[in-house]
């Protein structure tokens, strides 16, 4: 979207305007930073690229992970849940959740290795580590909860060459379907591309820092019927409120946790939501230090409430203009009501929801931030670019995936290997 | 957070409305205000008790380092908490029960290795481990009417959500019921038929998460009550005297905090709000005094409902 072109600093510009960048929502708060397994890092959505009748929604969880890092290589965390939200008539409150509950198995307590030869398939003996998950759907208005999966599969890591002599194939088992809903839940190449150098006072110049790393990555598709407001999908040109849904992923923990010194630890209590993220960036680069772990356990149906002076009057702005002088103009009066407005299309509730037409006729092509997500769209520059405002796009100068994303579940690509 | 809509019961279980015998024992009608009685001093309370009488409450929390303290308080508003026990063998007190004649303090301490029922008399003293065995994580605590049984919400051994009885004395535990449908129980009242009323936070029923069960004295099964009560840690339950109704701390679907107020035979509810609480939680009533004692955990205060 951008021309660039290098600068003495070291950055690159785009038609006149300076450059930055950020992490989409990784390691973004300080409590969230201490507990990795339910960090929520991001959240895609786009119509699927081969049925237009269903909804592809990626969450991904536990940021910036090495290949390499076994012997205990990353999962979900047993004792949390992790959970996507949809609200189908547009007052910020979630109408639909779907659930995810995992649980660990161990085959062989007696090695330390995650697997005990090579693997082949998801049944092999050798895998010594796996884990399962059950997947529901809440009704938030009827309290129903119907179980869709029971005790599926969840993709293992990507331990090398030499335990994975054809990994992808093993992964692929763990995409599972039923009652019209597909479901896949394990590691993937991360699909965020950024230079994560821009927390070294935006010392950003293109580096590819989130290439070769790997992110937990749940991915549900769904007939847009099952999310969509009463069951119906909207009609092509209905600009109602319910022509959209929002979404946003999170993850709770238990309220209690109590070590104990000869026995494992016990989780205990009420749910508590610990992370959630609905567009990219926003807790990331708008909501201050002093109110981010806030933003984490809070709903969107409240972001007007707690963090409306956030968005009306950006912080990313004036740092461009400080750091780079970057033109941004100043905050007009009445605050940045552009930036509130694409966080409410349709005369929805303005709130932190990635929101995506789901009128009937919507394609693939159409599902661009902020119509929703895709894997390949460059939040960073168009959110930049939206918050500087300065008439000219802003980038980083990291403009794509290291690896091209797939047309069919799990969409995104292959993890990479921890010995390739 | 959501926007259920609370819906009359349909399956009441029948079968035990009204089990709760007549008793001039427990305030015969729902709470109709919530005041603060004591705040400062201590974070984080879990689980509160009144004397017989109603005019003292003592409650379970910890105090200004951080440690492990029953603390005890006159129930007016204003009152200021002093300590009646602190640290070892303390680790993490969640449940209380008062004995009938209001000399004991009984805590359920979930810390430890498998965590540990004690006693305390409640005009200080030492804390006493009672040595309960078969219980793992005591959680929710309720004296039987004959005053010599404890009832306590745990876990099995083998992992098991479970519900035991034990002697006031301690030592073995006798389970009642265990697994399905209890997924994490912790509040707990019974009722003078022996019925236990068991509040459970993960336990999905008809109408959502957070459900409270009803297990006859024979442990033969454990129904469902009521559902989509969103409770603090640890759930909080007592029943008005006749059995009629279950009063418990709850958050709405907004996320206030209210006592919520379940007639026991046809599930209908009513709200309280508490609009100065944050997180309502354990919950329990005076034996011979119509008021109940709550804990808000977020916000550190105690309060009474009457």
């Amino acid at each position: 979207m951008k021309k660039l072109v290098p600068t003495i600093a070291g950055l690159t510009i785009a038609a006149g305007a300076s450059i930055t960048v950020m992490a989409s929502s990784h390691r973004e708060a300080p409590a969230i930073a201490e507990d990795q397994f339910v960090d929520n890092t991001d959240v895609y959505s786009f119509i699927s690229p081969t049925n237009p009748d269903r909804l592809v929604i990626v969450a991904d969880y536990v940021p910036l992970l090495l290949p390499q890092s076994g012997p205990n290589f990353y999962r979900f965390s047993d004792e949390a849940r992790y959970e996507v939200h949809i609200d189908n008539d547009g007052d910020a409150k979630e109408d639909i959740t779907y659930r995810w509950t995992f649980e660990n198995h161990l085959k062989n307590d007696k090695t330390f290795l995650y697997n005990t030869g090579a693997v082949d398939s998801l049944d092999s003996p050798n895998l010594n580590v796996t884990q399962t998950y059950n997947l529901d759907r809440i009704n938030e208005n009827t309290g129903k909860k119907t179980r869709i999966l029971s005790n599926a599969p969840v993709a293992p890591w990507n331990v090398g060459k030499r335990s994975f002599p054809n990994y992808e194939t093993v992964a692929l088992q763990a995409v599972k379907s039923a009652s019209g809903v597909t479901s896949f839940a394990g590691p993937r190449d991360e699909p965020f591309f950024v230079d994560l150098h821009v927390f070294d006072l935006l010392g950003v110049g293109g580096a590819p820092t989130t290439d070769g790393v790997n992110v937990m990555s749940i991915v549900l598709e769904v007939p847009i019927a099952d999310i969509a407001k009463g069951g119906i999908q909207p009609s092509s040109g209905d600009t109602s409120k319910s022509s959209v849904v929002g979404i946003y992923a999170s993850a709770l923990r238990p309220q209690i946790r109590i070590l104990r010194r000869h026995h494992d630890e016990d989780d205990f209590g009420n749910m508590i939501q610990v992370s959630r993220l609905g567009w990219p960036l926003i807790n990331e680069v708008i909501i201050p230090l002093g109110d981010k772990d806030k933003y984490n356990r809070s709903a969107p149906k409240d972001d007007v409430s707690n963090f409306g002076a956030y968005i009306l009057d950006p912080e990313v702005p004036k740092l461009l203009n400080l750091v780079l002088g970057a033109g941004c103009p100043a905050t007009p009066m009445g605050g940045r009501t552009d930036i509130v407005g694409l966080l409410s299309p349709n005369g929805t509730a303005a709130a932190d929801l990635l929101r995506i037409n789901i009128t009937k006729g919507q394609t693939n092509a159409q599902s661009h931030f902020p119509n929703g997500r895709a894997l390949a769209d460059d939040v960073t520059d168009t959110l930049l670019t939206v918050a500087c405002n300065n008439g000219g796009p802003i980038g980083d100068g990291v403009n794509a995936n290291d690896k091209p994303f797939t047309t069919t579940m799990p969409y995104l690509a292959s993890p990479a290997s921890g010995n390739p | 957070m959501a926007k259920r809509v609370l819906m009359a019961l349909t399956t009441a279980p029948l079968a035990l409305v009204g089990c709760g015998s007549p008793s001039e024992d427990l305030p015969t009608e729902p709470p109709t205000s919530v005041t603060k009685v004591t705040s400062g001093g201590f974070t984080s309370p879990t689980d509160a008790v009144a004397s017989p009488d109603g005019k003292t409450f003592y409650f379970a929390a910890y105090d200004d380092l951080k440690e492990p303290t029953i603390f005890r308080t006159s129930s007016a508003p204003g009152s200021a908490a002093e300590v009646l026990a602190t640290s070892e063998p303390l680790q993490a007190p969640i449940g209380l029960v008062m004995s009938c004649d209001g000399k004991t303090l009984y805590i359920a301490d979930m810390g430890n290795e498998i965590g540990a029922v004690f006693s305390i008399p409640t005009d200080g003293g030492a804390v006493t481990d009672l040595l309960v065995t078969g219980i793992v994580r005591p959680a929710g605590m309720a004296m039987d009417a004959d005053c010599k049984t404890m009832h306590v919400t745990g876990r099995t051994e083998d992992g098991r959500p479970a519900l035991f009885s034990t002697p006031i004395e301690g030592g073995a535990a006798s389970l009642v019921y265990a697994g399905d449908p209890l997924v994490s129980p912790t509040g707990l009242h019974i009722d003078n038929d022996g019925v236990s009323w068991v509040m459970d936070h993960l336990a999905h029923g008809a109408n959502g998460e957070g459900v409270l069960f009803a297990i006859p004295k024979d442990g033969s099964a454990a129904t469902e009550v009521a559902s989509d009560l969103r409770m603090g840690t640890p759930g909080g339950v007592s029943l008005t005297a006749g059995g009629g109704t279950a009063v418990i701390p709850t958050r709405d679907h907004e996320g206030a905090a209210q006592i919520t107020s379940v007639n026991i035979a046809t599930g209908e509810m009513q709200q309280l709000a508490a609009p100065d609480m944050l997180d309502p939680a354990g919950l329990r009533t005076a034996r011979k005094a119509g008021v109940f004692a709550v804990v808000d955990s977020e916000a550190g205060a105690i309060y009474r409902a009457e």
